[in-house]
């Protein structure tokens, strides 16, 4: 379940990044009314993020597929409420952090988004590819916030990580 | 009235029978109507309050709930102490939401039912396995496994409007029938046919009464007793009297039986408790048993069917005999009336009253944490929705936690025979920033002057770890291993005052260490340091951390001569803790209101507000505290392997004795002195922390094993000079630092050096 979520998010991200560059506006508002614009997707289909992530433990899993359903339907602070549980249970776990960050981009809140993309990050050692996603929402979060300063610094991280994977 | 008062006066000055029936004419022409309207008035009263009642509810705080699942940190002890705070009953055959069977390790409990903000949590039975101090397996009624459940929470206050009327509203439907049915025979056997008073009841009252000489007997059916309780004051007036009987009569001419029935259930007076009245059934309930209505057993729903006759003469607690012998009588009116089997009653009477030695009090036990709480809501609400909306506010508190850290305190502070020695304790969960636990001084039972959020007293040594991380924010000019001279130092400010700061212990150790000053608190070190890297900066750090700094910084900032709350130190030690990400505190997780709408939700926040490398080396540092620092009592008595961090805190002449300290999960920082400032001899050494150290042995902690992010790697420094080294040198040891800062390497082992890593080198591409 955790990396279906996962590899949903980094779906996601990927369109947000192609998307999101060009019109944010009109993904944000889609991404509210109609959060799964999954399907134009223009790259193949990215590898799962967590290979080689510990599992998260079962009662944890059931908490991320009721947050990611909650999402889907635009119930993003149910899903908070449901990924801060999670999280009590398996506090370490960066996936979860990055299912936070990106339910918070969802809700338009970018800061949030990208200060639990760090989070994750900083719990991530090793698993370059959730880093890399990570810095792609950090990077898309940014250059919402209006700092495009930032948000070619964190471009420039996704990429190196990008080229070690 | 003026043409009352000239009839009158002519009635005097002209006495004849023609004026005299023209007056009583005229009067009852007066009379009639008036009469009319009173009743319409009445009418009006009884009509608008019964649909308009809204009865001010309280808001109930509750604790966190306890989630189960397998994994779960949860020694045996505290599951029990859990569930016998909710007044789960310990039964062998698990009857009934509510109740639980203990074998050894194994517990099977029926949960209760639960509405959360997040969904609702069905009544089950579930079978809980504990082994080392952990939760082993999970199953469900038939074994088969289970995820996660989580119990009904626990509640620790309420909010309470002036006058105090507490209550829990029952619905009729949720009413045990029993009591429903003892409710009628007891009171008014004939409520489901007379028109809201009954003639023959008061006939049946007068008869008694005057063969007593007295009043023994109220004739009140139960829609007059509704009446008295919900209209009018306590008065035993004859014309009270009559407005109720005429307002009973509109009562029950305006709603269903049903209806009557279930306000009389909510509103009907059962007890006291100081200045708080328990209403209704439902919080009687809880109020002499503890536990909700529904999970009563039959002779406790007749003992509250007696209450009902007076709940003062009757009061179980006060009273025991009176009222068992009406609670008997009870009983044995419903075997008589084959409400019940009368070989039922018998075993019935043999029970005992069964009420809880205190009632659940109205104040809270936990009055520390809930001034947080309130604190919290009244940024939020306004005061009358607080206290009368019925609110269910959804706090951090964990019950264990909050009665460990209450009797650590309470016994450490008993250690120092001083009475006048105060202490307090904040204890937070490190991954969510939320509060689990305060208290506030030697009798956290009682509510007080709160220590915890409001004591703002100098943190001394606890400023440090802002000091050594503002260096360590330079990686071009200080590691760990950066040596500073522990040498007598004076600064004269701009009056021209000198300030000569001295070390704990009165000694200069010469060059040390970064990482050692920091372990060993010295204080020379860390004022040079401080002044080198700027006084600016270190209260930047500061305020980033979460503490926000003295309007005018002074060099004493960098031995902490500056006053914070402990709850203010947990907020700056929480974002060391979570590795540099700086959360707002919560004690609320959510409110709902009682119809189980989710009004608001505080979610974690999240700032990262220092870099992840300087933020790994200054809790490297802090490891360093307990492991041979100053804090090292603590490791040796919870074990080394635990990877605690912390830092003492002494201020001058002993006055303050701080200790701030955190595991992988479970951060709790602690002060102990007096409220009128006096010396307490103690430094935070030996007094904070033994009290720490003994509240964190109570607690299922996780270890702290800070990982090196990426741009950190280990490196082997020579102790003597923090020059870079190599493991086979003498006199090195291995500290973190942050990628490309690497210190100049020393000079002897330096050479060596090269012709190993040269061979390493050699040999790496030969086994290639």
């Amino acid at each position: 379940m955790t990396r279906d979520f996962s590899r949903g998010a980094i779906v996601l991200l990927v369109a947000v990044t192609l998307t999101a560059c060009t019109t944010p506006p009109v993904w944000r508002q889609e991404a509210v009314s109609e959060p799964a614009p999954l399907k134009p997707t223009p790259r193949p289909v990215e590898p799962p993020a967590v290979a080689g992530i510990p599992a998260l433990p079962t009662a944890a899993k059931g908490l991320v597929s009721r947050a990611e359903q909650a999402s889907a339907v635009g119930q993003h602070e149910e899903a908070v409420a449901q990924l801060e549980r999670a999280l009590r249970i398996a506090p370490e776990h960066p996936v979860l952090w990055q299912n936070l960050a990106v339910v918070r981009y969802r809700l338009g809140d970018y800061r949030q988004a990208e200060a639990l993309a760090l989070k994750s990050n900083s719990l991530a050692n090793g698993f370059s590819n959730l880093k890399r996603s990570n810095w792609q929402l950090i990077a898309v979060s940014r250059r919402l916030r209006g700092d495009s300063k930032g948000a070619a610094a964190a471009e420039v991280e996704a990429r190196r990580l990008g080229e070690q994977g | 009235m003026t043409r009352r008062s000239r009839s009158s006066r002519r009635s005097r000055s002209k006495p004849s029978g023609r004026w005299i029936r023209w007056w009583i004419l005229f009067a009852l022409a007066l009379w009639i109507p008036a009469a009319l309207l009173y009743v319409l008035y009445l009418d009006w009263r009884v009509t608008s309050q019964f649909e308009g009642k809204r009865w001010a509810l309280p808001a109930r705080v509750y604790a966190r709930p306890l989630e189960l699942y397998e994994g779960l940190r949860l020694s045996p002890q505290h599951l029990e102490a859990e569930l016998r705070l909710l007044g789960y009953q310990r039964h062998a055959d698990i009857p009934a939401p509510g109740s639980y069977e203990r074998l050894g390790d194994i517990f099977r409990l029926r949960a209760r039912p639960f509405v959360f903000p997040e969904g609702e949590e069905p009544t089950r039975i579930i079978e809980i396995r504990v082994g080392g101090n952990q939760i082993t397996r999970l199953r469900g009624a038939s074994g088969e496994p289970l995820d996660l459940a989580r119990l009904d929470p626990v509640l620790i206050g309420s909010i309470y409007p002036a006058h105090r009327e507490d209550r829990v509203l029952v619905r009729l439907e949720d009413v045990p029938p029993l009591l429903i049915k003892a409710l009628i025979e007891l009171e008014d056997r004939r409520f489901h046919e007379h028109h809201g008073v009954s003639l023959i009841g008061i006939g049946r009252a007068l008869l008694s009464n005057l063969q007593a000489g007295r009043v023994v007997q109220g004739g009140s059916t139960i829609t007059q007793q509704l009446v008295k309780n919900f209209y009018l004051t306590g008065d035993r007036t004859i014309w009270r009297k009559a407005n109720e009987a005429v307002m009973a009569v509109l009562l029950d001419y305006h709603y269903s039986k049903d209806e009557i029935l279930e306000a009389y259930l909510n509103e009907i007076y059962l007890g006291q408790d100081g200045n708080r009245s328990i209403h209704g059934f439902g919080m009687a309930s809880q109020f002499y048993f503890g536990r909700p209505l529904q999970e009563l057993q039959p002779h406790q729903l007749a003992l509250l069917t007696a209450l009902v006759k007076g709940a003062s003469y009757y009061d179980p607690r006060r009273h025991p005999e009176r009222a068992m012998e009406r609670r008997n009588l009870v009983l044995k009116t419903l075997g008589e009336r084959k409400v019940l089997p009368m070989d039922k009653v018998h075993a019935l009477l043999a029970q005992g009253l069964d009420v809880t030695a205190r009632g659940r009090s109205g104040d809270s036990p936990y009055p520390a944490f809930m001034d947080l709480v309130k604190e919290h809501l009244h940024r939020d609400y306004r005061p009358e929705d607080l206290s009368s909306e019925g609110l269910r506010v959804f706090t951090t508190l964990a019950p264990d936690v909050q009665e460990s850290a209450e009797q650590a305190l309470v016994r450490g502070l008993k250690r120092w025979s001083n009475a006048n020695v105060q202490g307090a304790a904040v204890i937070l969960n490190v991954d969510d920033a939320s509060v689990l636990a305060v208290v506030s001084g030697r009798e956290p039972k009682f509510p007080g002057f709160n220590r915890a959020l409001y004591a703002r007293r100098p943190i001394g040594s606890l400023i440090k770890p802002a000091v050594y991380l503002a260096a360590l924010e330079h990686p071009d000019q200080y590691g760990l291993g950066t040596l500073v001279e522990d040498e007598p130092i004076s600064l004269t400010d701009a009056n021209g005052s000198t300030w000569i700061p001295k070390n704990y212990d009165a000694q200069l150790h010469g060059s040390v260490p970064l990482w050692q000053a920091l372990a060993n608190s010295y204080n020379l070190p860390t004022v040079r340091l401080g002044m080198t890297v700027g006084l600016r900066n270190v209260a930047n750090v500061a305020q980033r951390l979460g503490l926000q700094p003295p309007k005018q910084v002074y060099p004493s900032f960098l031995l902490g001569a500056v006053p914070y709350s402990p709850l203010e130190v947990a907020q700056a030690y929480q974002t060391l803790a979570s590795g540099g990400f700086r959360s707002p505190l919560r004690s609320v997780r959510s409110v709902m209101t009682r119809d189980g709408e989710v009004l608001k939700r505080y979610p974690l926040m999240v700032e990262r507000v220092v870099e992840p490398g300087p933020a790994f080396l200054i809790n490297y540092g802090l490891q360093r505290v307990v492991l041979e620092g100053t804090a090292k009592s603590a490791s040796s008595r919870l074990g080394s392997d635990l990877g605690l961090a912390g830092k003492t805190g002494t201020t001058d002449d002993s006055r303050d004795s701080w200790f701030a300290g955190f595991s992988g999960n479970t951060l709790g920082v602690v002060w102990i002195g007096r409220d009128d400032n006096g010396k307490t001899g103690l430094t935070g050494a030996t007094g904070a922390l033994p009290v720490w150290t003994d509240l964190f042995s109570g607690l299922d902690l996780r270890p702290l094993s800070l990982a090196p992010p990426d741009g950190v790697e280990q490196l082997w420094v020579e102790r003597s000079t923090g020059l870079l080294s190599a493991e086979y040198c003498s006199g090195s040891m291995p500290l973190p630092y942050v990628s490309g800062y690497a210190p100049e390497p020393a000079a002897g082992c330096v050479d060596q050096r090269n012709v190993f890593e040269r061979a390493s080198n050699w040999l790496r591409g030969f086994m290639r």
